[in-house]
């Protein structure tokens, strides 16, 4: 096994010495097995084809074939029908799309409708929230609207009823005057809350709060340390360092949308408070670990002995740090005390007594109205993880009568499964607001399926500052209800819920000009004071943890794929994940050190067992990987669920543990080798720049000297035989700032929805053959148990001799006068030379008609550009239709082009600062001119000499 | 010299069934003069010839965006609630209306999906007529296809116009003056109407 021995110059593969800044030069050698590393093509890359490769085959489709040709000259074009609207609608022109201002899930965002569908979803620029970023799960909500699983009535035990009947059965199984218990996740709307207590006054109703991935501890503690159980808000930009031990922030932790825009703002070398510096400690490799600049791997345990030991520097109780803790500990005591008050220290594990001494860290930092805010919400009930484990007992019990679960699915994300089952017999009425059936909906009696968000009316705190307003954007699709309506009916209230939420806000605020910009902003949300209580005796709790026998078994949560709610999309499954690029699985992520000692590869089946849960899934070596940890993802092995996400992977809550807050890390047990195999679903294998310098980046300290730090590459005398283009008029260009970039995936799913780009499955990507338009590469660097990861996007680079153009027989691929490579699907003929002769990789090949779905799901795809078929490559357009949309509104607002008036896809959902940028590079005033002249500026294999479009800024860690 | 003669038939057989399949085929897809029989008997000419009515009084979307669109079936009874209402094809209308299932009107002009055209672009922004390209639609009685609709069709009108290739903006220019708003400066004008002759201008 060839290691990172040969740091500087690139060594073993090519021989060819040049420097390549310590980047592996083949992971491949410490994760792959031999066979995977010369094999290009897997034995059953063939296998798609189903027909029978034989001779009578071969002459039966020859001899349509000729036969076929003569018949084009007698075929006569079908009938084509057009049925117009039979009243015109209000607001409605064909091929003009209508945008509503929206929210979903916490998210403000702009949908926007064509003919009535809503086909993609945009940020909502407006608020000052989240600033127009959104995460994968907004962008891929649209394919979960036309999910066809999803209910197409309501059902009273077993047998589908109309709303009329469903409702006096309801009310009349609800009459009883036992316990009512409505479980919904975390509810931050107003509205629906003033509902629920409207309904606490008629009934005998607890409302509970549980979320499957919880940060209830953190609420706990805020309550515990200012007094107000609310969640805490963040304001990256003003902390110079950021300080997470084992906190996902920009992944999963908190609002990561809001937590990115505000973290890649202070990312940037030219802010005017300077680079923020980030270290991350934590056990498995998050995608906020990727981007620290330092980032150690340390073991559940020893984070909490780093934590202790940081709170016993800044006034905690006294603490014997670990000797191996000592230094990592030493360095977060002096940034945080260099940075006090501008400073954040987060702890990402959900327990009380942790979340406690971070809180009196930041406290005694004096962090508390700069950089961490606890104010009190106009609305809201926070998940509480013992609440629902009361519930579970009362249940049990048999003293509750009724339950209601709204939007969560505990009998698939309970640890204790068994428990709830046998609870949920004894419970007489159970009322399932889900959306599709799902494992809690298959427990319940009483099904009153709710609407997808852009069918409903709502209103959410995304912040205690801000509230944004959801309005439907498409009529009910499936006869379903919103939920709400389901309580105004319980309540026996007239009108609609509509009417229930413009009645309370009205007075407040400007109804219309709030819902047409779907978010104001709040100032009347009042901030907790610190309690003083003391810390200590919490730390001491914390230092007591219990240390199992065995690996330490981490149920970690993907950006994608989150709690297992949206596992039924498919964009989603076939996201890579922006660590191991594995798609449709979960799997065991074991350590290189583990995996040396038990001579583990990736893909070989193990069973992983806590004792009392086994579950087999295939390993996966992951660097950066504590060596005593094992960590899987939540949200697979879906037993009732669509065929998507049904029985994919395997089901982790079970290895959650209970005490006094769900425990993600608790569970302890063992990794056993099984010898069977299979080939995990990645799409990136190879992981080498191969000597070349992909990445260019630098430090701060050494950018701060020299601005062209990094980027001191001298270039090859360019020498071509082209003449090269004329470079008038709009000449398109991008900018990918590395220093911003998070590798977060959003934009991925953003390019999917926006150009129909089809969803291949797993069988299809493991034989390479992802669709994907954008990609994000990752490359790690140095010590294999705590390197540093670069991530970089990689699309079509537009370049302007572009070697794909000069090998495609048919002129298919092209440039345009504006500097775009356009691929024209009706020239190409699929010989697939132009992806061969592209450096980049990014051409992608239709090897089959892919499956659209079914009516439902095909009502998501955008009608502005074309379904590709079989023997045709596509590859980024540069999301051509939407630069005809800006030039065209411009023309018919007889006026210039402005900058800002073309937003890619790509670039519209990136949460992060200025991650992506485009424009006309010919305008000196736009954003893209100022980026490609400034010093970091590069482009990736320069010295082909191919000039891409696509420029690079280069990546600066503060170190 | 028996042997040669069939040989050269067979040649000429077959010369002459490839010339046929060529032919065929490159008519392929067009549907040039193409005159469908509709499920009400509307006439073009008595509406938009001898009545004068507006073209986008019904083919409202024309201006605005990518279709011109069929009219809604309720677009019709503005004047027809109240105008020859014993007519069986105006009761055609009014129980399409009524009952909610819409006239199945025959689609006559059709591209192919991969090429995208915009009505907007042309009657908007420049102001093309819309005989240039449906033909003298005010004559016919039954609507019919006037121009061949293909590639070729498209960028010989560009190039006849100086829009493709991107040279000749002086023409462009002549022929906005003509537009009832103009554009403020010939310069603007320029860098906006660029690419005119790029595949992805209509391919994408």
């Amino acid at each position: 096994m060839s290691n990172i021995e040969n740091n500087n110059t690139c060594g073993s593969t090519c021989g060819c010495g040049t420097p390549t800044d310590g980047y592996w030069q083949d992971v491949e050698n410490k994760v792959l097995s031999k066979k995977e590393l010369t094999q290009e093509f897997d034995d059953n890359a063939f296998d798609s084809f189903s027909v029978q490769k034989t001779r009578r085959n071969f002459l039966k489709i020859m001899g349509f074939s000729v036969s076929a040709l003569p018949l084009t000259g007698c075929i006569k074009i079908p009938v084509r029908k057009a049925l117009p609207f039979i009243n015109k609608q209000n607001d409605v022109i064909p091929g003009v799309a209508n945008w509503y201002a929206s929210t979903y899930q916490g998210t403000p965002i702009l949908v926007k409708t064509r003919e009535g569908r809503p086909i993609k979803v945009e940020g909502n620029d407006k608020s000052m929230v989240t600033f127009g970023g959104t995460g994968s799960h907004d962008q891929a909500s649209v394919l979960s609207l036309y999910d066809s699983n999803r209910f197409r009535s309501a059902y009273v035990s077993g047998s589908a009823v109309e709303w009329d009947q469903f409702d006096s059965e309801m009310k009349k199984a609800l009459s009883a005057d036992g316990e009512i218990a409505l479980v919904t996740s975390s509810l931050s709307s107003p509205s629906e809350l003033a509902l629920i207590s409207e309904l606490k006054n008629k009934y005998n109703l607890k409302h509970i709060a549980y979320d499957a991935v919880s940060q209830s501890a953190q609420y706990d503690a805020n309550k515990i340390t200012h007094g107000a159980r609310v969640k805490s808000e963040y304001d990256f930009e003003k902390a110079n360092v950021v300080v997470s031990i084992g906190a996902d922030f920009l992944g999963t932790f908190g609002n990561h949308i809001s937590n990115t825009k505000q973290y890649t703002r202070r990312r940037s070398a030219k802010h005017e408070l300077g680079m923020n510096r980030h270290i991350q400690v934590e056990g498995i490799m998050s995608l906020t670990g990727s981007n620290a600049d330092f980032r150690y791997t340390k073991s559940t345990i020893d984070q909490r002995d780093i934590i202790l030991a940081v709170y016993a520097a800044l006034g905690g109780p006294a603490h014997k740090v670990k000797s191996e803790n000592k230094e990592v500990a030493a360095q977060i005591v002096k940034e945080l005390r260099a940075n006090a008050g501008k400073s954040l220290f987060l702890v990402g594990d959900n327990d009380v007594n942790a979340q406690v001494v971070a809180n009196k860290i930041n406290e005694s930092l004096g962090n508390y109205g700069n950089t961490v805010m606890v104010s009190q919400s106009q609305g809201e009930v926070l998940a509480s993880d013992e609440a629902f484990e009361d519930l579970v007992d009362r249940m049990n019990a048999g003293s509750v009568s009724a339950v209601m679960f709204v939007g969560v699915n505990p009998v698939y994300s309970f640890h204790n499964t068994a428990k709830l089952t046998k609870a949920l017999t004894k419970v007489k009425t159970r009322v399932s607001f889900a959306l599709s059936e799902d494992e809690t909906s298959k427990a319940c009696n009483f099904i009153a399926p709710a609407n997808h968000a852009f069918e409903s009316w709502s209103d959410t705190m995304v912040s205690s500052k801000e509230v944004s307003f959801t309005q439907p954007a498409i009529q009910p699709l499936f006869g379903t209800r919103m939920w709400s309506e389901t309580l105004m009916k319980l309540l026996g209230k007239e009108g609609s819920f509509y009417d229930y939420m413009k009645g309370r806000w009205e007075s407040k605020i400007s109804w219309n000009k709030a819902l047409h910009d779907g978010v104001v902003a709040l100032d009347n949300a009042s901030v907790a004071s610190a309690t003083g209580v003391s810390g200590s005796s919490y730390a001491e709790a914390l230092k007591k943890t219990k240390v199992g026998n065995g690996l330490n078994i981490v149920a970690y949560t993907k950006s994608a794929i989150g709690d297992g709610s949206h596992s039924n999309n498919p964009w989603l499954q076939e996201l890579p994940d922006p660590i191991t690029k594995a798609t449709w699985d979960n799997y065991v992520m074991v350590s290189p050190v583990y995996a040396k000692e038990n001579s583990i590869t990736s893909g070989d089946i193990v069973e992983l067992s806590n004792g009392s849960t086994t579950v087999k899934l295939p390993a996966i070596v992951q660097p950066g990987t504590d060596k005593n940890t094992v960590a899987v993802a939540l949200g697979y092995g879906r037993t009732v669920a669509g065929k998507v996400a049904k029985n994919l992977g395997a089901n982790i809550y079970p290895f959650v543990t209970y005490n006094g807050s769900f425990d993600y890390a608790g569970s302890y047990g063992s990794v056993k080798k099984t010898g069977a195999h299979k080939k995990l679903a990645q799409t990136q294998t190879h992981h080498s720049m191969e000597g070349r310098d992909i990445i260019r980046e630098t430090t701060f300290a050494e950018y701060i000297k020299n601005n062209k730090a990094g980027n001191e590459v001298s270039k090859p005398p360019m020498v071509q035989i082209y003449p090269g283009h004329k470079k008038d008029g709009h000449q398109w260009a991008m900018a990918i700032n590395l220093a911003s970039c998070t590798g977060c995936s959003s934009c991925i799913i953003s390019c999917h929805a926006e150009n129909n780009v089809p969803v291949v499955g797993r069988k299809e990507i493991a034989n390479k053959r992802d669709m994907h338009w954008l990609r994000i590469d990752r490359y790690y660097k140095g010590d294999e148990n705590q390197p540093e990861v670069a991530h970089m996007p990689m699309l079509c680079q537009h370049c302007d001799n572009a070697p794909c153009e000069n090998v495609c027989p048919v002129m298919a691929t092209v440039q345009s006068s504006d500097g775009l490579n356009q691929q024209v699907y009706n020239r190409c003929v699929g010989t697939r030379y132009c992806a061969n002769n592209c450096p980049y990789k990014v051409r992608r090949f239709n090897w089959f008609n892919y499956d659209r779905g079914d009516d439902y799901q095909k009502m998501a795809l955008n009608p502005d550009v074309s379904i590709r078929t079989r023997g045709i490559m596509e590859k980024c357009t540069m999301c051509i239709q939407r630069i005809q949309e800006g030039k065209l509104t411009a023309k018919r607002e007889r006026r210039d082009l402005q900058d800002g008036d073309i937003k890619l896809a790509c670039q519209q959902s990136c949460p992060a600062d200025d991650g992506i940028l485009f424009g006309d590079m010919n305008d000196p005033k736009s954003k893209i001119s100022q980026a490609l002249a400034d010093e970091r500026k590069y482009t990736v294999l320069e010295e082909l000499n191919v000039q891409p479009r696509v420029n690079y800024l280069t990546k600066i860690r503060n170190k | 010299m028996k042997k040669f003669l069939g040989a050269f038939a067979a040649l000429i057989a077959l010369g002459a069934l490839s010339t046929f399949v060529v032919l065929q085929a490159r008519h392929l897809g067009f549907n040039q003069g193409y005159a469908p029989d509709q499920p009400v008997a509307f006439s073009h000419k008595k509406h938009a010839g001898d009545l004068k009515i507006d073209c986008q009084y019904c083919h409202f979307g024309a201006d605005k965006g990518r279709h011109a669109g069929v009219p809604p079936t309720g677009l019709c009874l503005n004047c027809h609630s109240k105008v020859k209402t014993s007519s069986p094809e105006i009761k055609k209308l009014q129980n399409a209306v009524d009952s909610g299932e819409n006239i199945q009107w025959v689609k006559v002009n059709h591209l192919p999906d991969f090429a995208y055209f915009n009505h907007a672009q042309h009657v908007n922004v420049a102001g093309v007529k819309c005989q240039k390209c449906h033909g003298p639609v005010e004559t016919m009685e039954i609507y019919h296809q006037e121009e061949k609709l293909s590639m070729g069709w498209c960028i010989n009108c560009h190039r006849d116009n100086g829009i493709a290739p991107p040279d000749g903006h002086e023409e462009l220019i002549k022929q906005y003056k003509d537009t009832e708003e103009g554009y403020p400066s010939g310069a603007s004008l320029r860098k906006s109407h660029r690419a005119g002759g790029d595949c992805a201008k209509c391919h994408y």
